[in-house]
């Protein structure tokens, strides 16, 4: 299958996508409008010859904060929050599934986000695996885990 | 029964604390009453957190990456050249 990327265009269909995760579904169908109405992340689609969405990932900046900061750590690091982008989300069609765009799409992500690094401070990605798959994907790329809550875990890979 | 519902002084209905952003359809009935629907319950993002906070085995982790060259394992150098490849 084709596919190209874009940014997000209302033109695009985003009725059929299904990523077998109901709330990344609904995200792209009934939030993602909004949230770039308000700025809150900045997707980006990955769309078949039909116009159709079979992927997508959405970009938002963030910070690292520690929370004990050790005066040794001063010498080494700026003692303020750590400057990082997030991949909030990542979703595949399960119509895609097994061709490479779920690597595409973080290496999309990836592309930008070492882009930006130049005009503005960011230290890292960071991202949320949903569940045991999506964390053994980014481990794979040499993410490292960043922070641990319960069944969510975030990891990260330096810029 | 169902629940007393309060609604604001431009007829909203509140979409409760577990909740952000108030996104509603505003119709008008075929008696001309204008009525606001929450078109859309939006909760809260707990995929976006602007801050993480790490602990201190978490920070000293993230804190000798930092100090680190960025380390780049076979798979993420293959996948990005194919990308670069083909999209660059």
């Amino acid at each position: 299958m084709i596919w190209t990327f874009h940014k997000f265009d209302k033109k695009f269909d985003r009725t059929k996508f299904d990523c077998g995760e109901l709330a990344l579904n609904d995200y792209l169908r009934k939030q993602m409008s909004q949230d770039v109405d308000r700025k809150a992340n900045v997707p980006t689609l990955a769309v078949n010859s039909q116009d159709e969405v079979i992927g997508y990932y959405t970009l938002s900046n963030g910070a690292v904060e520690f929370a004990n900061f050790p005066a040794i750590l001063k010498k080494q690091i700026a003692p303020y929050p750590v400057p990082i982008a997030r991949i909030g989300r990542l979703a595949v069609d399960n119509s895609t599934k097994g061709q490479g765009l779920g690597r595409e799409l973080l290496f999309h992500a990836i592309d930008k986000v070492e882009q930006l690094s130049k005009e503005i401070g960011i230290r890292a990605i960071v991202v949320d695996a949903k569940n045991p798959s999506a964390e053994a994907f980014y481990l794979k790329y040499g993410f490292q885990y960043l922070h641990i809550a319960g069944a969510r875990k975030s990891l990260f890979l330096i810029i | 029964m169902g629940a007393l519902v309060q609604k604001d002084k431009k007829n909203r209905l509140p979409v409760g604390p577990e909740v952000e952003g108030t996104y509603f359809l505003r119709e008008v009935d075929e008696r001309g009453r204008v009525i606001f629907t929450p078109q859309v319950l939006v909760p809260k993002d707990e995929f976006e957190e602007r801050l993480v906070m790490l602990n201190d085995t978490e920070r000293d982790r993230f804190v000798e990456s930092l100090l680190s060259a960025p380390q780049r394992n076979v798979a993420y150098k293959k996948a990005k050249d194919d990308f670069n490849r083909k999209y660059k």
